[in-house]
């Protein structure tokens, strides 16, 4: 699960639909359309990277981007099918046939391989080699990945790595192209885990171990041809990879190449200019703040302006190990100006204002609010709930934001918002690159302290659980993702029972009442539902926001004048 | 206020140098004379004699000076080793991942060796700066050879080829500002001691004081300002391979 640096994901609904059609349409008025069969196969698409990406090994890569670029390289057993015309996407098997048979209540997963998909060396891919892929997730040296294996499957204890030819007995593979997951509860959107690049397969006799971030063995459309790390990865054609086989992904331009270490706003600037250089080549990182107002309202830029809703969520957390009256976090809830902080983060294009945690795009979202519906906030309101509070209010408060122009103007609207009802606030910016780090360990806690969260898939399992599990505080206390300190008995009981429920339709709806319960005790101000904005250079056709990454989906790109 | 004299008794020692000076005699020739025969022995030997025993204490000084060095050294390594630990970080913690279990953070600590004592993980890592080591225990083997510096937890790549990636960048500005501070430093050094109490002593001193006290975050910060935001005369600086052209490359 992914704070920013965007880890993963959500499905879009009914809203998200018309914003990404929306773009979509503008992007093909432009000209051909990317659906149209006119497709151009060639080139080579240059992908504009402040940083290296945290890993491309897929059981270490833990990042919205790391995840989107592994994608291209290897395939998971199921994936997000997300057409070129926009619509939502769809969850189908990948490496498999289907999207998983569960059995017995949901303890136990099965899939069955796609014949004829092929590593970069010809070599057929085997269930032997996802089981083998799965079980690196327990080593010691394939660190910084996702922790749902360890989570979800049976008899893992002292279980450390299949190097030392140690294999795990809850995944089991009769023959090559089966392979089962027997888990220790019953996960009813498991096969939605399994979207996530590192249930893949890593074959034996090519692991380099801690070093397969640059020697990965791909199966996918592309494969590595060079990289030097935080310079430079160059992608080519997997040429034994085969579209008949592969339902998500095309093979159109020759070459992706990856450019790291560029200033986050020269590469804004570069794109917005479309030179030369610039018009093969897309972002990795969204449009920065200070930019997108004036971008996002430029007409010149609309059919290379894309708008990718994420199902994340930007909030507030309120400390209910300080602030402990109920009705000055409610009052609270009610005197944030939102509109004025989302101007601080970019304005209308950052995102819609969020009354509850679950995003609309994630499954088991429920609409409801519960505080004033007014961005502008309601300080009458706020003002009578205050008194309410009387003595037990605490009138000075502490909140921790990142140390960036964005946050730190955002930090100011929190102020003067809360200086209304007579609570003076000081500002803690911390240190950007450790911001979630330092936030995550409960050492560190502050009265008032923002966050994001975008979940690794779109379902609410991903979101309410993770954030709001009071048991959790005592077993993470490094990295402890409770940040409000909420440990509500019925909220902990309730995600219990929830997480018991074979139903997938039962435990959506449950969610979406368990987010309004969680919200009564006011310990979180949802803000906003963020979007993340990119540009792309002229010549670059066939992107789709990918709104489970967070990201521009690579899987149908094409270059116009390839 | 008048300062105290200054107490003088060490100072004709440290001004003394401390090898012989090359004595003032006459200079060996290597022009082999018409006769065929080599300069006279006596003033052969003379002039040998000296450049021997300046070498002999040469020898000596530069020795004293490497171990002193080598010491030093030593100490910094150490000293930035404590400080490390000393600092409340946890790369253990910071390679787990977002959501990490205790079990799963004590594995990943032992496979970095961080459970062991601080002593032995010092001692190991200066044993495999000469001798090597070898990462990846829990999985395939990555050997890191002499000069090891460890292996990075976020890349897994080795140090010292970090290091020398960045390399050129650091040659071109060190060789860049050598060239400003042996032509102005020096020159105005010179000037300043010839024209000594003049205007041109005081502000090449007032300068060098500035220049002294001020660091190069705070000045740097400034010139930019100055130079790139507000008269606009150079460009947003940026690096520039050595390799690829002189002119752009004196940006950095």
């Amino acid at each position: 699960m992914m704070r920013r640096t965007r880890a993963a994901a959500l499905l879009a609904t009914a809203t998200a639909l018309v914003f990404s059609a929306t773009a979509c349409s503008s992007s093909g008025s432009g000209g051909s359309s990317s659906g149209g069969g006119s497709v151009v196969k060639g080139g080579t698409l240059t992908y504009l990277a402040p940083s290296d990406f945290d890993y491309t090994d897929p059981q270490r890569t833990y990042t919205t981007e790391g995840q989107s670029m592994d994608e291209e390289l290897v395939r998971s057993l199921t994936g997000w099918q997300e057409p070129v015309d926009g619509s939502a996407p769809k969850l189908v098997g990948d490496l498999a046939t289907n999207t998983g048979v569960a059995s017995d209540g949901d303890t136990v997963w099965t899939f069955t391989l796609r014949p004829g998909i092929k590593y970069q060396d010809g070599t057929a891919v085997t269930s032997y080699d996802v089981k083998y892929g799965v079980e690196r997730f327990f080593s010691s040296d394939i660190t910084g990945g996702p922790g749902y294996a360890q989570e979800f499957l049976a008899d893992t204890t002292g279980y450390t790595g299949p190097f030392q030819g140690k294999s795990l007995s809850s995944i089991v593979t009769p023959n090559a192209s089966t392979i089962s997951f027997h888990l220790n509860q019953p996960v009813a959107d498991f096969n939605e885990t399994t979207a996530m690049v590192g249930w893949s397969a890593v074959p034996k006799a090519h692991d380099t171990g801690a070093n397969y971030s640059t020697g990965l063995w791909a199966d996918g459309p592309y494969q590595i041809q060079s990289y030097q790390r935080g310079k430079e990865l160059i992608l080519v054609k997997n040429k034994y990879w085969s579209q008949a086989t592969d339902p998500i992904r095309n093979q159109n331009v020759d070459e992706i190449d990856v450019k790291m270490g560029m200033d986050r706003s020269a590469i804004d600037q570069e794109l917005e200019a479309d030179g030369t250089s610039a018009q093969d080549s897309i972002q990795e990182w969204p449009l920065a703040g200070s930019d997108l107002t004036q971008i996002a309202n430029d007409p010149a830029l609309k059919s290379r302006y894309h708008v990718i809703k994420s199902p994340g969520i930007s909030y507030l957390a309120q400390n209910m190990n300080t602030i402990k009256s109920l009705p000055e976090r409610e009052a609270i809830e009610d005197a944030i100006n939102k509109e004025t902080a989302r101007g601080a983060f970019g304005g209308q294009a950052y995102g819609d204002y969020a009354t509850t945690m679950l995003a609309p795009g994630v499954d088991g979202h429920k609409d409801f609010s519960l505080y004033t519906s007014n961005p502008q906030g309601d300080i009458a309101a706020a003002k009578a709930l205050m008194a309410q509070a009387g003595p037990a209010a605490v009138k000075t408060l502490s909140l921790a934001v990142e140390n960036t122009t964005t946050q730190t103007n955002f930090a100011d609207t929190v102020k003067a918002s809360l200086a209304q009802i007579g609570i003076t606030v000081n500002v803690v910016p911390v240190d950007q690159a450790n911001y979630f780090a330092i936030l995550d360990n409960t050492k560190n806690q502050y009265d008032l302290t923002w966050m994001d969260w975008i979940p690794d898939w779109p379902n609410a399992s991903t979101v309410l659980p993770i954030l709001f599990n009071g048991a959790q505080i005592k077993q993470l206390p490094q990295s402890n993702q409770d940040i409000s300190y909420l440990n509500d008995p019925a909220v902990n009981a309730q995600i219990a029972n929830i997480a018991k429920m074979t139903d997938i339709n039962a435990a959506n709806t449950a969610y979406g009442n368990l987010d309004e319960q969680i919200l009564k005790d006011a310990s979180v101000v949802p803000l906003f539902y963020m979007n993340f904005s990119e540009l792309s250079g002229g010549n670059v056709q066939g992107l789709t926001p990918d709104p489970i990454n967070a990201e521009l989906n690579l899987a149908h790109v094409w270059l116009k004048n390839g | 206020m008048r300062l105290p004299e200054p107490r003088q008794p060490h100072r004709h020692r440290l001004n003394r140098p401390r090898w012989e000076p090359r004595p003032a005699g006459p200079s060996p020739t290597y022009v082999i004379p018409s006769t065929g025969h080599y300069p006279p022995a006596h003033s052969e030997r003379e002039a040998d004699q000296a450049p021997a025993r300046t070498e002999h204490h040469m020898f000596r000084y530069l020795i004293r000076r490497l171990l002193s060095a080598a010491v030093i050294i030593l100490v910094i390594s150490a000293i930035t080793f404590l400080i490390f630990f000393a600092l409340p970080s946890n790369p253990a913690l910071l390679a787990c991942g977002k959501t990490c279990s205790a079990a799963r953070l004590a594995q990943i600590k032992a496979g970095m060796g961080l459970d062991q004592s601080l002593a032995t993980q010092y001692w190991e890592f200066l044993k495999g700066f000469f001798a090597g080591r070898t990462f990846g225990d829990a999985s395939v083997k990555i050997q890191c050879n002499f000069p090891c510096l460890g292996i990075s937890f976020k890349d897994d790549t080795p140090v010292f080829s970090t290091l020398m990636g960045r390399f050129p960048a650091d040659l071109s500005l060190a060789l860049g500002s050598a060239v400003i501070f042996l032509v102005v430093g020096v020159g105005l050094g010179v000037v300043a001691a010839v024209k000594k109490g003049s205007w041109i002593d005081k502000l090449a001193v007032t300068g060098a004081l500035v220049g002294v006290s001020l660091q190069i975050y705070f000045v740097g910060l400034l010139l930019m300002y100055v130079f790139v935001d507000k008269w606009q005369i150079l460009p947003t600086p940026g690096y520039v391979p050595i390799t690829r052209t002189s002119a752009s490359g004196s940006r950095g």
